[in-house]
């Protein structure tokens, strides 16, 4: 049996479609390309904030832990010690890409001003 | 007859069902275009909603990725010379570029409602998200003849005359979510995705599963249409199959004990699971 044949005519659809995959092509390859080139390869540089967000959960005070990696490896398996009078709690944080912020949250006693410090955490 | 081998791959060349109208002429067709979509979710949408990806894709060398792009897009052209989602003839440079770029616009697109991606992320990460999951994506999207075969199944018109396809769209949805719904994925991201999020995969999942039966080239497209009687129909059934997927995404939620309660969280799970389901169940009904 011959294949039935239908013409479709000049078609607009497919130089739209090739414009914008080359372009989305462009956008990744070059931009990936460019950090690659330009990014630092050191090690994870990890900075760590708590900040008071002045909400409140059955009396206690919520703050936010802000982890900023600046280095150039991702950190992983990040545990933080948050320290208010005499308690002490752990936060684990999953992972922190590098030039990326993660953020955890903690309940504190009124009127007690918390600190954190990274413990521990791996480089990938 | 069809592609004879379950990829197609054994044929090395283009084979056409002798009874379907083929196009001549001018390149890519928005039908066309879908079935290689629809190749590319068969592909794709596991590692999307694997969160190793997510993170590789912020921490691999950027220079690894673009060296991973480069050899995906070298099998790209050979799948699209053997291969392809094209009916007509081959054109396995136009097609790799098209394979790829629409790969990285859909992963993005869905990365982004999924929330696995965001503005206020590094950008060399967002790329590095994106890029690392379009490779599958293009991938399925080059085998898109093979994967989602213009020429259907056999038996696809008893299926259909049946009234099979909502069975058929119930397994399809079982094959695509069984891979993702013994991870923690659903449940991680149904706990981060904020309800318009949530109301975009609902819409995205009805829209897509639309398109690929009742308007990507597949065999039967035409006849599946024409059975339903009118377009309303066709959209009912859509919403329908949806809704079997949402069960079958549901089931399969609770049978591998990922939430015990019938709650919010077990509802938007099912939802997230309810995309990669619905897609499931819209292939199965286009090919078979």
């Amino acid at each position: 049996m011959t294949p039935r044949k239908k013409k479709k005519g000049r078609n607009l659809f497919e130089p739209v479609i090739l414009g914008i995959s080359l372009l989305a092509i462009v956008v990744v390859v070059g931009g990936l390309a460019f950090y690659g080139v330009t990014s630092g390869s050191g090690p994870a540089e990890l900075e760590v904030t708590i900040i008071d967000t002045g909400k409140q959960i059955s009396g206690e005070r919520v703050h936010n832990i802000v982890v900023r990696n600046k280095g150039g490896k991702t950190a992983e398996d990040l545990i933080i010690e948050v320290t208010a009078g005499d308690a002490t709690v752990e936060v684990d944080i999953r992972f922190v890409s590098k030039g990326d912020v993660e953020e955890a949250f903690v309940m504190v006693p009124e009127g007690v001003d918390p600190e954190a410090k990274i413990v521990s955490y791996s480089e990938h | 007859m069809g592609l004879s081998s379950p990829l197609g791959l054994g044929n090395f060349a283009r084979v056409h069902n002798p009874s379907v109208a083929v196009t001549e002429g001018s390149g890519t067709t928005p039908p066309e275009l879908m079935r290689g979509v629809s190749g590319g979710v068969i592909l794709g949408l596991p590692l999307i909603y694997t969160q190793e990806v997510w993170m590789l894709g912020a921490t691999i060398n950027p220079l690894g990725i673009v060296a991973l792009l480069i050899v995906s897009f070298f099998l790209n052209l050979l799948l699209s010379r053997y291969v392809g989602f094209e009916d007509e003839e081959v054109r396995p440079l136009a097609n790799a570029i098209q394979g790829l770029g629409v790969s990285i616009v859909l992963s993005a697109g869905l990365l982004f409602l999924l929330e696995r991606v965001t503005v206020d992320m590094a950008s060399e990460n967002i790329l590095g998200v994106i890029a690392l999951c379009s490779l599958p994506v293009s991938l399925g999207f080059a085998l898109g003849n093979a994967l989602a075969p213009a020429d259907g199944g056999e038996g696809a018109d008893r299926i259909a005359a049946a009234g099979g396809q909502f069975l058929v769209g119930a397994g399809g949805a079982l094959i695509l979510s069984l891979n993702i719904a013994p991870t923690e994925e659903p449940v991680l991201m149904a706990y981060q995705l904020e309800v318009p999020n949530l109301i975009s995969l609902v819409i995205l999942s009805l829209l897509l599963s639309y398109l690929i039966v009742f308007y990507a080239e597949f065999r039967g497209k035409d006849l599946r249409l024409e059975t339903r009687g009118s377009a309303m129909a066709a959209v009912a059934e859509t919403i329908l199959v949806y809704l079997i997927a949402l069960l079958v995404a549901g089931g399969l939620l609770i049978s591998f004990a990922q939430t015990d309660r019938l709650d919010v969280t077990l509802f938007t799970s099912t939802l997230v699971l309810g995309f990669p389901a619905a897609m499931g169940a819209a292939l199965g009904r286009a090919l078979l």
